[in-house]
Protein backbone atom coordinates (compact mmCIF):
# COMPACT_ATOMS: atom_id res chain seq x y z
CA UNK A 1 0.00 0.00 0.00
CA UNK A 2 1.26 3.42 -1.05
CA UNK A 3 1.78 6.66 1.30
CA UNK A 4 2.30 10.03 0.21
CA UNK A 5 2.83 12.78 2.66
CA UNK A 6 2.66 16.02 1.63
CA UNK A 7 3.79 19.54 3.21
CA UNK A 8 2.29 17.96 6.62
CA UNK A 9 2.78 20.09 9.42
CA UNK A 10 1.63 19.16 13.32
CA UNK A 11 1.71 22.23 16.24
CA UNK A 12 0.57 21.45 19.72
CA UNK A 13 -0.07 24.67 22.01
CA UNK A 14 1.62 27.07 19.21
CA UNK A 15 4.52 24.90 18.95
CA UNK A 16 5.88 23.52 15.93
CA UNK A 17 6.23 19.57 15.83
CA UNK A 18 6.46 18.76 12.03
CA UNK A 19 7.64 21.31 9.51
CA UNK A 20 6.46 21.00 5.82
CA UNK A 21 7.53 17.05 5.84
CA UNK A 22 7.02 15.44 2.87
CA UNK A 23 7.59 11.71 2.31
CA UNK A 24 6.65 8.84 -0.31
CA UNK A 25 6.64 5.31 0.03
CA UNK A 26 5.47 3.11 -2.91
CA UNK A 27 3.37 0.17 -2.62
CA UNK A 28 6.28 -3.14 -1.68
CA UNK A 29 8.75 -0.49 -0.59
CA UNK A 30 11.09 0.02 2.46
CA UNK A 31 11.79 2.64 3.50
CA UNK A 32 13.34 4.30 7.14
CA UNK A 33 12.29 7.06 9.04
CA UNK A 34 15.94 8.11 10.83
CA UNK A 35 16.48 11.32 13.29
CA UNK A 36 17.21 11.67 17.12
CA UNK A 37 14.73 11.77 19.98
CA UNK A 38 12.48 14.53 19.60
CA UNK A 39 13.11 15.24 16.37
CA UNK A 40 8.68 14.12 15.32
CA UNK A 41 9.66 10.76 13.81
CA UNK A 42 6.82 9.11 15.75
CA UNK A 43 4.11 12.31 15.59
CA UNK A 44 4.45 11.24 11.44
CA UNK A 45 3.25 7.83 12.50
CA UNK A 46 0.78 9.44 15.19
CA UNK A 47 -0.57 11.96 12.11
CA UNK A 48 -1.59 8.84 9.63
CA UNK A 49 -2.88 6.98 12.27
CA UNK A 50 -4.74 9.36 13.14
CA UNK A 51 -3.64 9.62 16.75
CA UNK A 52 -2.37 12.67 17.18
CA UNK A 53 -3.67 14.16 20.51
CA UNK A 54 -6.75 15.97 20.79
CA UNK A 55 -5.07 19.34 20.71
CA UNK A 56 -2.84 19.14 17.73
CA UNK A 57 -3.26 21.09 14.64
CA UNK A 58 -2.30 19.54 11.42
CA UNK A 59 -2.14 21.04 7.53
CA UNK A 60 -1.03 19.26 4.10
CA UNK A 61 -2.02 15.98 2.82
CA UNK A 62 -1.44 12.27 3.64
CA UNK A 63 -2.99 9.84 1.04
CA UNK A 64 -3.02 6.18 2.26
CA UNK A 65 -3.16 3.74 -1.28
CA UNK A 66 -4.83 7.38 -2.90
CA UNK A 67 -7.34 8.10 -0.05
CA UNK A 68 -6.66 11.19 1.41
CA UNK A 69 -6.75 10.70 4.74
CA UNK A 70 -6.31 13.61 6.88
CA UNK A 71 -8.92 14.83 8.68
CA UNK A 72 -10.88 11.92 7.89
CA UNK A 73 -13.83 10.27 10.09
CA UNK A 74 -12.78 8.17 13.11
CA UNK A 75 -14.93 5.57 11.56
CA UNK A 76 -12.55 5.79 8.44
CA UNK A 77 -9.20 5.78 10.13
CA UNK A 78 -10.49 2.91 12.72
CA UNK A 79 -11.02 0.67 9.37
CA UNK A 80 -7.62 1.30 7.92
CA UNK A 81 -6.18 1.18 11.02
CA UNK A 82 -5.03 -2.51 11.90
CA UNK A 83 -6.87 -3.74 8.55
CA UNK A 84 -4.60 -2.31 6.15
CA UNK A 85 -1.99 -0.37 8.26
CA UNK A 86 -0.59 -2.72 11.01
CA UNK A 87 1.83 -0.89 14.14
CA UNK A 88 4.92 -2.72 15.69
CA UNK A 89 5.60 -0.53 18.56
CA UNK A 90 8.84 0.61 20.80
CA UNK A 91 8.41 -0.55 24.41
CA UNK A 92 6.93 -4.46 24.06
CA UNK A 93 6.55 -4.93 27.76
CA UNK A 94 4.54 -1.24 27.68
CA UNK A 95 2.46 -2.37 24.05
CA UNK A 96 0.94 -5.82 25.03
CA UNK A 97 -1.78 -5.90 27.76
CA UNK A 98 -0.11 -7.23 31.61
CA UNK A 99 -3.93 -9.18 32.04
CA UNK A 100 -4.40 -11.15 28.59
CA UNK A 101 -2.39 -13.82 27.65
CA UNK A 102 -1.04 -13.90 24.34
CA UNK A 103 -3.17 -15.79 22.09
CA UNK A 104 -5.90 -13.16 23.12
CA UNK A 105 -4.04 -10.73 22.22
CA UNK A 106 -3.15 -12.37 18.60
CA UNK A 107 -6.82 -12.83 18.52
CA UNK A 108 -8.41 -9.47 19.18
CA UNK A 109 -6.90 -7.41 16.09
CA UNK A 110 -8.84 -10.59 13.92
CA UNK A 111 -11.95 -10.07 16.06
CA UNK A 112 -12.34 -6.62 14.68
CA UNK A 113 -11.89 -6.93 11.34
CA UNK A 114 -12.77 -10.27 10.37
CA UNK A 115 -15.27 -12.25 10.07
CA UNK A 116 -14.13 -15.29 11.99
CA UNK A 117 -15.18 -18.08 14.59
CA UNK A 118 -13.32 -18.05 18.15
CA UNK A 119 -11.61 -21.52 16.52
CA UNK A 120 -10.65 -20.01 13.24
CA UNK A 121 -8.90 -16.95 15.14
CA UNK A 122 -6.92 -19.22 17.49
CA UNK A 123 -5.99 -21.85 14.63
CA UNK A 124 -4.31 -18.68 13.22
CA UNK A 125 -3.19 -17.15 16.66
CA UNK A 126 -0.78 -20.54 16.39
CA UNK A 127 -0.05 -20.15 13.21
CA UNK A 128 1.44 -16.48 13.58
CA UNK A 129 3.15 -18.41 16.39
CA UNK A 130 4.80 -20.73 14.58
CA UNK A 131 5.91 -17.71 11.58
CA UNK A 132 7.66 -15.71 14.65
CA UNK A 133 9.06 -18.85 15.84
CA UNK A 134 7.33 -19.14 19.13
CA UNK A 135 6.63 -22.43 20.63
CA UNK A 136 2.46 -23.00 20.61
CA UNK A 137 2.65 -22.76 24.43
CA UNK A 138 3.51 -19.47 24.64
CA UNK A 139 -0.26 -19.24 23.65
CA UNK A 140 -1.17 -19.15 26.75
CA UNK A 141 1.18 -17.39 28.79
CA UNK A 142 1.09 -13.52 30.22
CA UNK A 143 3.63 -10.93 28.76
CA UNK A 144 5.47 -10.99 31.93
CA UNK A 145 6.17 -14.62 31.46
CA UNK A 146 8.19 -13.43 27.93
CA UNK A 147 11.81 -11.95 27.53
CA UNK A 148 11.70 -8.58 25.98
CA UNK A 149 12.72 -10.04 22.22
CA UNK A 150 9.56 -12.37 22.78
CA UNK A 151 7.43 -9.73 23.74
CA UNK A 152 8.33 -7.90 20.64
CA UNK A 153 7.86 -10.61 18.58
CA UNK A 154 4.70 -11.16 19.83
CA UNK A 155 4.13 -7.25 19.34
CA UNK A 156 4.63 -7.86 15.50
CA UNK A 157 2.33 -10.74 15.75
CA UNK A 158 -0.59 -8.67 16.89
CA UNK A 159 0.50 -6.19 13.82
CA UNK A 160 0.99 -8.78 11.06
CA UNK A 161 -1.76 -11.17 12.07
CA UNK A 162 -4.26 -9.06 9.63
CA UNK A 163 -2.33 -9.03 6.82
CA UNK A 164 -2.21 -5.48 6.82
CA UNK A 165 -0.60 -3.34 3.43
CA UNK A 166 1.46 -1.35 5.02
CA UNK A 167 3.67 -1.76 8.64
CA UNK A 168 4.98 0.82 10.10
CA UNK A 169 7.49 -0.15 12.58
CA UNK A 170 8.51 2.67 15.16
CA UNK A 171 11.71 2.46 16.64
CA UNK A 172 10.72 -1.75 17.52
CA UNK A 173 14.57 -2.58 18.63
CA UNK A 174 15.19 0.44 20.83
CA UNK A 175 13.98 -1.07 23.93
CA UNK A 176 15.67 -4.60 23.02
CA UNK A 177 19.37 -5.99 23.83
CA UNK A 178 21.79 -6.43 20.62
CA UNK A 179 20.97 -10.53 19.90
CA UNK A 180 17.02 -9.72 20.63
CA UNK A 181 17.70 -6.50 17.77
CA UNK A 182 19.07 -8.69 15.33
CA UNK A 183 16.30 -11.46 15.73
CA UNK A 184 13.57 -8.82 15.74
CA UNK A 185 14.94 -7.39 12.12
CA UNK A 186 15.27 -10.80 11.02
CA UNK A 187 11.92 -11.35 11.52
CA UNK A 188 10.52 -8.60 10.49
CA UNK A 189 12.91 -8.63 7.51
CA UNK A 190 11.24 -11.97 6.73
CA UNK A 191 7.60 -11.55 7.68
CA UNK A 192 7.36 -8.65 5.34
CA UNK A 193 9.10 -10.29 2.64
CA UNK A 194 6.38 -13.25 2.84
CA UNK A 195 3.58 -10.36 2.91
CA UNK A 196 5.20 -8.33 -0.10
CA UNK A 197 3.69 -5.38 2.26
CA UNK A 198 5.29 -2.16 2.62
CA UNK A 199 7.09 -0.97 5.12
CA UNK A 200 8.37 2.22 7.22
CA UNK A 201 10.68 1.64 9.68
CA UNK A 202 11.03 4.38 11.82
CA UNK A 203 14.51 4.52 14.48
CA UNK A 204 17.37 6.99 15.14
CA UNK A 205 20.27 4.32 14.62
CA UNK A 206 21.15 3.72 10.66
CA UNK A 207 23.31 0.59 11.86
CA UNK A 208 19.47 -1.49 12.15
CA UNK A 209 18.14 0.61 9.92
CA UNK A 210 20.97 -0.73 6.70
CA UNK A 211 19.52 -4.19 7.65
CA UNK A 212 16.06 -3.56 6.63
CA UNK A 213 15.00 -0.61 4.38
CA UNK A 214 17.57 0.92 1.11
CA UNK A 215 15.49 4.67 1.39
CA UNK A 216 15.62 6.56 4.18
CA UNK A 217 14.11 9.96 5.15
CA UNK A 218 16.42 11.62 7.89
CA UNK A 219 14.03 13.91 10.26
CA UNK A 220 15.78 16.76 12.36
CA UNK A 221 13.58 19.02 14.23
CA UNK A 222 10.60 18.32 13.00
CA UNK A 223 11.74 18.89 9.09
CA UNK A 224 13.12 16.31 6.49
CA UNK A 225 16.61 17.40 6.07
CA UNK A 226 17.79 14.44 3.98
CA UNK A 227 16.48 11.76 1.89
CA UNK A 228 17.91 8.72 -0.63
CA UNK A 229 19.24 6.11 -0.85
CA UNK A 230 20.83 4.71 3.22
CA UNK A 231 23.98 3.60 1.17
CA UNK A 232 24.74 6.94 0.07
CA UNK A 233 23.47 8.40 3.16
CA UNK A 234 26.03 6.67 4.98
CA UNK A 235 29.25 7.63 2.65
CA UNK A 236 28.23 10.88 1.81
CA UNK A 237 26.11 12.58 4.07
CA UNK A 238 24.64 16.33 2.52
CA UNK A 239 23.39 17.51 5.57
CA UNK A 240 25.08 18.40 9.42
CA UNK A 241 22.09 16.89 11.17
CA UNK A 242 23.19 12.84 8.86
CA UNK A 243 26.88 13.58 9.62
CA UNK A 244 26.04 13.60 13.18
CA UNK A 245 24.09 10.88 13.10
CA UNK A 246 26.06 8.19 10.50
CA UNK A 247 29.17 9.42 13.01
CA UNK A 248 27.43 8.40 15.75
CA UNK A 249 26.25 5.03 14.05
CA UNK A 250 29.87 4.26 12.87
CA UNK A 251 31.42 4.99 16.07
CA UNK A 252 28.76 2.75 17.88
CA UNK A 253 27.96 -0.23 15.26
CA UNK A 254 28.81 -0.20 12.00
CA UNK A 255 32.86 0.26 12.65
CA UNK A 256 33.15 -2.85 14.50
CA UNK A 257 35.29 -5.20 12.16
CA UNK A 258 34.28 -8.33 13.21
CA UNK A 259 31.12 -10.38 13.77
CA UNK A 260 28.70 -10.59 11.41
CA UNK A 261 28.60 -7.95 8.94
CA UNK A 262 25.65 -5.64 7.86
CA UNK A 263 23.42 -6.86 4.75
CA UNK A 264 24.31 -4.74 2.15
CA UNK A 265 22.01 -2.17 1.23
CA UNK A 266 21.97 -2.96 -2.66
CA UNK A 267 20.54 -6.26 -2.16
CA UNK A 268 17.48 -5.32 -0.70
CA UNK A 269 14.41 -4.72 -3.16
CA UNK A 270 12.99 -1.78 -2.46
CA UNK B 1 -7.29 -26.41 33.58
CA UNK B 2 -9.92 -23.53 33.05
CA UNK B 3 -8.64 -19.68 34.39
CA UNK B 4 -11.76 -20.22 36.73
CA UNK B 5 -10.66 -23.53 37.99
CA UNK B 6 -7.22 -22.02 38.74
CA UNK B 7 -9.07 -18.72 40.86
CA UNK B 8 -11.24 -21.13 42.39
CA UNK B 9 -8.38 -23.48 43.43
CA UNK B 10 -6.35 -20.64 44.66
CA UNK B 11 -8.99 -19.64 46.35
CA UNK B 12 -9.36 -22.90 48.77
CA UNK B 13 -5.47 -23.33 48.90
CA UNK B 14 -5.66 -20.72 52.25
CA UNK B 15 -7.52 -21.28 55.30
CA UNK B 16 -9.70 -17.85 54.82
CA UNK B 17 -10.20 -18.99 51.27
CA UNK B 18 -12.11 -22.49 52.81
CA UNK B 19 -13.83 -20.60 55.22
CA UNK B 20 -15.01 -17.49 52.96
CA UNK B 21 -15.97 -20.22 50.36
CA UNK B 22 -17.85 -22.73 53.05
CA UNK B 23 -19.89 -19.41 54.75
CA UNK B 24 -20.70 -18.18 51.28
CA UNK B 25 -21.65 -21.50 49.83
CA UNK B 26 -23.75 -22.65 53.06
CA UNK B 27 -25.67 -19.15 52.80
CA UNK B 28 -26.69 -19.72 48.96
CA UNK B 29 -27.60 -23.19 49.56
CA UNK B 30 -29.57 -22.74 53.00
CA UNK B 31 -31.10 -19.61 50.85
CA UNK B 32 -31.97 -21.94 47.92
CA UNK B 33 -33.39 -24.89 50.52
CA UNK B 34 -35.52 -22.47 52.60
CA UNK B 35 -37.74 -21.55 49.27
CA UNK B 36 -39.08 -25.30 49.65
CA UNK B 37 -38.61 -26.60 53.23
CA UNK B 38 -38.08 -24.88 56.50
CA UNK B 39 -37.56 -27.15 59.83
CA UNK B 40 -40.61 -25.38 61.18
CA UNK B 41 -43.59 -22.87 59.31
CA UNK B 42 -42.50 -19.60 59.17
CA UNK B 43 -46.40 -18.53 60.39
CA UNK B 44 -46.45 -21.27 63.14
CA UNK B 45 -46.71 -19.15 66.33
CA UNK B 46 -47.29 -20.75 69.73
CA UNK B 47 -47.86 -17.82 72.96
CA UNK B 48 -46.58 -20.17 75.87
CA UNK B 49 -43.64 -20.64 73.82
CA UNK B 50 -42.32 -17.46 73.18
CA UNK B 51 -38.41 -16.60 74.15
CA UNK B 52 -37.12 -20.18 74.80
CA UNK B 53 -34.17 -21.13 74.90
CA UNK B 54 -32.43 -23.95 72.03
CA UNK B 55 -34.24 -27.53 72.08
CA UNK B 56 -34.57 -30.38 70.43
CA UNK B 57 -37.53 -28.69 68.54
CA UNK B 58 -36.69 -25.29 68.23
CA UNK B 59 -32.66 -26.04 67.67
CA UNK B 60 -32.23 -22.56 67.98
CA UNK B 61 -35.04 -21.28 70.43
CA UNK B 62 -37.80 -19.19 69.73
CA UNK B 63 -39.02 -15.65 69.17
CA UNK B 64 -41.13 -12.91 70.72
CA UNK B 65 -44.73 -14.58 68.87
CA UNK B 66 -43.04 -18.28 69.87
CA UNK B 67 -42.06 -18.59 66.10
CA UNK B 68 -38.81 -21.18 64.88
CA UNK B 69 -35.82 -18.66 65.15
CA UNK B 70 -34.07 -21.21 62.99
CA UNK B 71 -36.92 -21.25 60.48
CA UNK B 72 -37.09 -17.53 60.20
CA UNK B 73 -33.17 -17.21 59.81
CA UNK B 74 -33.22 -19.76 57.00
CA UNK B 75 -36.35 -18.28 55.37
CA UNK B 76 -34.31 -15.19 55.56
CA UNK B 77 -31.05 -15.67 53.96
CA UNK B 78 -32.78 -15.94 50.43
CA UNK B 79 -34.08 -12.20 51.04
CA UNK B 80 -31.00 -11.52 52.09
CA UNK B 81 -28.90 -13.01 49.69
CA UNK B 82 -31.59 -11.41 46.84
CA UNK B 83 -30.85 -7.58 48.56
CA UNK B 84 -26.57 -8.54 48.39
CA UNK B 85 -26.84 -10.00 44.87
CA UNK B 86 -29.65 -7.20 43.45
CA UNK B 87 -27.82 -4.35 45.08
CA UNK B 88 -24.08 -5.33 43.50
CA UNK B 89 -25.90 -5.96 40.58
CA UNK B 90 -27.35 -2.14 39.88
CA UNK B 91 -23.47 -0.72 41.70
CA UNK B 92 -22.05 -2.64 38.74
CA UNK B 93 -23.99 -1.57 36.17
CA UNK B 94 -24.23 2.33 37.67
CA UNK B 95 -20.36 2.06 38.17
CA UNK B 96 -19.15 0.90 34.64
CA UNK B 97 -22.10 3.25 33.40
CA UNK B 98 -20.27 6.23 35.13
CA UNK B 99 -17.09 4.92 34.67
CA UNK B 100 -17.41 5.06 30.96
CA UNK B 101 -19.06 8.79 30.98
CA UNK B 102 -15.67 9.66 33.10
CA UNK B 103 -13.34 7.90 30.36
CA UNK B 104 -14.72 9.62 27.59
CA UNK B 105 -13.30 11.59 24.94
CA UNK B 106 -15.79 14.46 25.70
CA UNK B 107 -13.81 16.16 28.19
CA UNK B 108 -17.41 18.06 28.90
CA UNK B 109 -19.06 14.73 29.63
CA UNK B 110 -16.06 13.21 31.23
CA UNK B 111 -15.14 16.30 33.33
CA UNK B 112 -19.14 16.88 34.23
CA UNK B 113 -19.12 13.10 35.40
CA UNK B 114 -16.44 13.75 37.53
CA UNK B 115 -18.12 16.85 39.53
CA UNK B 116 -21.59 14.95 39.99
CA UNK B 117 -20.20 11.84 41.15
CA UNK B 118 -17.89 13.55 43.82
CA UNK B 119 -21.02 16.05 44.87
CA UNK B 120 -23.54 13.16 44.86
CA UNK B 121 -21.11 10.90 46.75
CA UNK B 122 -21.22 12.90 49.84
CA UNK B 123 -25.12 11.70 50.18
CA UNK B 124 -25.07 9.25 52.97
CA UNK B 125 -26.86 6.05 51.51
CA UNK B 126 -29.35 6.10 54.72
CA UNK B 127 -30.47 9.92 53.54
CA UNK B 128 -31.01 8.30 50.36
CA UNK B 129 -32.91 5.32 51.70
CA UNK B 130 -35.26 7.85 53.68
CA UNK B 131 -35.71 9.86 50.88
CA UNK B 132 -36.78 6.49 48.88
CA UNK B 133 -39.06 5.74 51.33
CA UNK B 134 -41.70 8.18 51.45
CA UNK B 135 -43.02 6.98 47.87
CA UNK B 136 -41.58 3.54 47.92
CA UNK B 137 -42.72 2.72 51.97
CA UNK B 138 -40.34 0.19 53.59
CA UNK B 139 -39.66 -1.97 50.64
CA UNK B 140 -36.54 -3.95 49.72
CA UNK B 141 -36.28 -1.67 46.31
CA UNK B 142 -35.90 0.92 48.99
CA UNK B 143 -32.65 -1.24 50.47
CA UNK B 144 -31.36 -2.18 46.43
CA UNK B 145 -31.92 1.38 44.94
CA UNK B 146 -30.22 3.01 47.86
CA UNK B 147 -27.22 1.05 48.15
CA UNK B 148 -26.77 0.28 44.60
CA UNK B 149 -26.55 4.04 44.07
CA UNK B 150 -24.20 4.61 46.61
CA UNK B 151 -22.06 1.80 46.10
CA UNK B 152 -22.00 2.34 42.36
CA UNK B 153 -21.02 5.74 43.02
CA UNK B 154 -18.00 5.16 45.10
CA UNK B 155 -17.25 2.14 42.60
CA UNK B 156 -16.88 4.86 39.87
CA UNK B 157 -14.75 6.86 41.85
CA UNK B 158 -12.48 3.98 43.21
CA UNK B 159 -11.52 2.69 40.43
CA UNK B 160 -11.52 5.73 37.85
CA UNK B 161 -7.81 6.27 38.37
CA UNK B 162 -6.79 2.56 37.18
CA UNK B 163 -8.99 3.14 34.30
CA UNK B 164 -7.35 6.06 33.28
CA UNK B 165 -3.85 4.61 33.21
CA UNK B 166 -5.00 1.04 32.01
CA UNK B 167 -7.14 3.97 29.16
CA UNK B 168 -3.38 5.65 28.76
CA UNK B 169 -1.16 3.20 28.46
CA UNK B 170 0.37 2.20 25.14
CA UNK B 171 -1.66 -1.30 24.94
CA UNK B 172 -4.55 0.79 25.09
CA UNK B 173 -2.84 2.87 21.81
CA UNK B 174 -1.54 0.11 20.39
CA UNK B 175 -5.31 -1.28 20.02
CA UNK B 176 -6.63 1.59 18.87
CA UNK B 177 -3.53 1.60 16.17
CA UNK B 178 -5.05 -1.69 15.32
CA UNK B 179 -8.37 -0.48 15.13
CA UNK B 180 -10.36 -0.81 17.94
CA UNK B 181 -13.22 2.10 18.84
CA UNK B 182 -13.56 3.45 22.31
CA UNK B 183 -16.26 0.34 23.36
CA UNK B 184 -13.68 -1.90 22.49
CA UNK B 185 -10.71 -0.69 24.69
CA UNK B 186 -12.72 -0.34 27.51
CA UNK B 187 -14.06 -4.24 27.27
CA UNK B 188 -11.30 -5.90 26.07
CA UNK B 189 -8.31 -3.35 27.57
CA UNK B 190 -9.40 -1.05 30.33
CA UNK B 191 -12.07 -3.79 32.55
CA UNK B 192 -9.78 -6.66 32.65
CA UNK B 193 -7.48 -4.12 34.34
CA UNK B 194 -9.42 -3.19 36.89
CA UNK B 195 -11.55 -6.55 37.48
CA UNK B 196 -9.33 -7.25 40.60
CA UNK B 197 -10.68 -4.13 41.99
CA UNK B 198 -13.90 -4.23 41.19
CA UNK B 199 -14.11 -7.51 42.64
CA UNK B 200 -13.04 -6.44 45.98
CA UNK B 201 -14.85 -3.48 45.83
CA UNK B 202 -18.00 -4.97 44.96
CA UNK B 203 -17.70 -8.04 47.51
CA UNK B 204 -17.23 -5.04 50.15
CA UNK B 205 -20.59 -3.78 48.79
CA UNK B 206 -22.47 -7.02 49.24
CA UNK B 207 -21.60 -7.26 52.91
CA UNK B 208 -22.17 -3.36 53.39
CA UNK B 209 -25.49 -4.32 52.30
CA UNK B 210 -26.05 -7.16 54.47
CA UNK B 211 -25.16 -4.34 57.66
CA UNK B 212 -27.40 -1.96 55.73
CA UNK B 213 -30.43 -4.27 55.76
CA UNK B 214 -30.08 -4.79 59.16
CA UNK B 215 -29.74 -1.01 59.97
CA UNK B 216 -32.88 0.34 57.39
CA UNK B 217 -34.91 -2.81 58.82
CA UNK B 218 -34.45 -1.67 62.08
CA UNK B 219 -35.23 1.81 61.09
CA UNK B 220 -38.25 0.71 59.65
CA UNK B 221 -37.50 1.68 55.78
CA UNK B 222 -36.23 -1.43 55.21
CA UNK B 223 -37.79 -4.91 54.57
CA UNK B 224 -41.22 -4.68 55.49
CA UNK B 225 -43.02 -6.92 58.41
CA UNK B 226 -43.59 -10.12 57.63
CA UNK B 227 -41.08 -10.39 55.05
CA UNK B 228 -38.38 -12.82 56.63
CA UNK B 229 -34.71 -11.07 56.37
CA UNK B 230 -31.49 -11.40 59.21
CA UNK B 231 -32.13 -7.58 59.03
CA UNK B 232 -36.00 -8.24 60.27
CA UNK B 233 -34.86 -10.76 63.36
CA UNK B 234 -32.37 -8.56 64.48
CA UNK B 235 -34.77 -5.58 64.51
CA UNK B 236 -37.51 -7.85 66.47
CA UNK B 237 -35.30 -9.10 69.58
CA UNK B 238 -32.66 -6.27 69.81
CA UNK B 239 -35.10 -4.18 72.15
CA UNK B 240 -34.76 -7.49 74.34
CA UNK B 241 -31.09 -7.99 74.40
CA UNK B 242 -30.66 -7.79 77.73
CA UNK B 243 -33.27 -10.73 78.89
CA UNK B 244 -33.41 -12.93 75.69
CA UNK B 245 -29.49 -11.65 74.21
CA UNK B 246 -29.62 -15.50 72.18
CA UNK B 247 -32.49 -14.50 69.78
CA UNK B 248 -29.70 -11.46 69.14
CA UNK B 249 -26.96 -13.64 68.93
CA UNK B 250 -28.20 -15.94 65.90
CA UNK B 251 -28.79 -13.11 63.45
CA UNK B 252 -25.78 -10.88 64.74
CA UNK B 253 -23.40 -14.02 64.51
CA UNK B 254 -24.73 -14.65 61.00
CA UNK B 255 -24.33 -11.38 59.61
CA UNK B 256 -21.16 -10.56 61.00
CA UNK B 257 -19.78 -14.27 59.50
CA UNK B 258 -21.03 -13.64 56.23
CA UNK B 259 -19.50 -10.29 55.77
CA UNK B 260 -16.13 -11.27 56.82
CA UNK B 261 -16.62 -14.17 54.43
CA UNK B 262 -17.41 -11.42 51.62
CA UNK B 263 -14.78 -9.55 52.27
CA UNK B 264 -12.10 -12.01 52.80
CA UNK B 265 -13.67 -13.76 49.42
CA UNK B 266 -13.06 -10.30 47.31
CA UNK B 267 -9.45 -9.23 48.87
CA UNK B 268 -8.73 -13.45 47.75
CA UNK B 269 -10.19 -12.92 44.58
CA UNK B 270 -8.38 -9.90 43.92
CA UNK B 271 -5.01 -12.10 44.19
CA UNK B 272 -6.64 -15.01 42.38
CA UNK B 273 -7.95 -13.23 39.20
CA UNK B 274 -4.97 -11.16 38.88
CA UNK B 275 -2.44 -13.01 37.00
CA UNK B 276 0.69 -10.87 38.08
CA UNK B 277 0.27 -11.51 41.28
CA UNK B 278 -1.21 -15.34 40.98
CA UNK B 279 1.55 -17.57 39.68
CA UNK B 280 -0.77 -20.61 39.36
CA UNK B 281 -2.81 -18.04 36.37
CA UNK B 282 1.09 -17.29 34.67
CA UNK B 283 1.91 -21.59 34.81
CA UNK B 284 -0.71 -22.16 32.25
CA UNK B 285 1.64 -21.60 29.62
CA UNK B 286 3.85 -24.10 31.36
Amino acid sequence: MSLSIKNLSVSIGGKTILDQVSLDLADGQRVGLVGPSGSGKSMITKAFLGLLPPRAQASGSICLGGKEILGASERTLADLRGAYVGTVFQNPAASLNPVLTVKKQLTLPLRLHYDLSRCEREERALAMLDKLGLDRSVANAYPSQLSGGQQQRVGIGTALITSPRLIIADEPTTALDSISQMMVIELLDRLVDQSGASLLFVTHDFSVLRRIASQAYVLDRGKVVEAGEIQRILTSPQSLEAQGLVAAARELTLAVGHGRQPLPAEERTS
Amino acid sequence: MTTVAIVARSMWSRAEGKFSILVLGLWVLVSLVSLVWTPQSLWATDGYQVWKAPSAQHWLGTDGTGADVLSWLMAGSHTNLLISLLAVLLAALLGLLLLTAMLASNQLLAAGTVVVVDALISLPTVLLALMLAVPLGPSIAVIVISCGIGYGLNLARIVRPQALLAAGSDYALSAKANGAGGWRIMLDHILPNVMPTMAVQLSLSAGTALLAESGLTYLGIGVPSGVPSWGHSLATSVKFIDVFPLTVLWPGLLVTMVVVALNVCGDLLRQAMDPVSNPELRKLAA
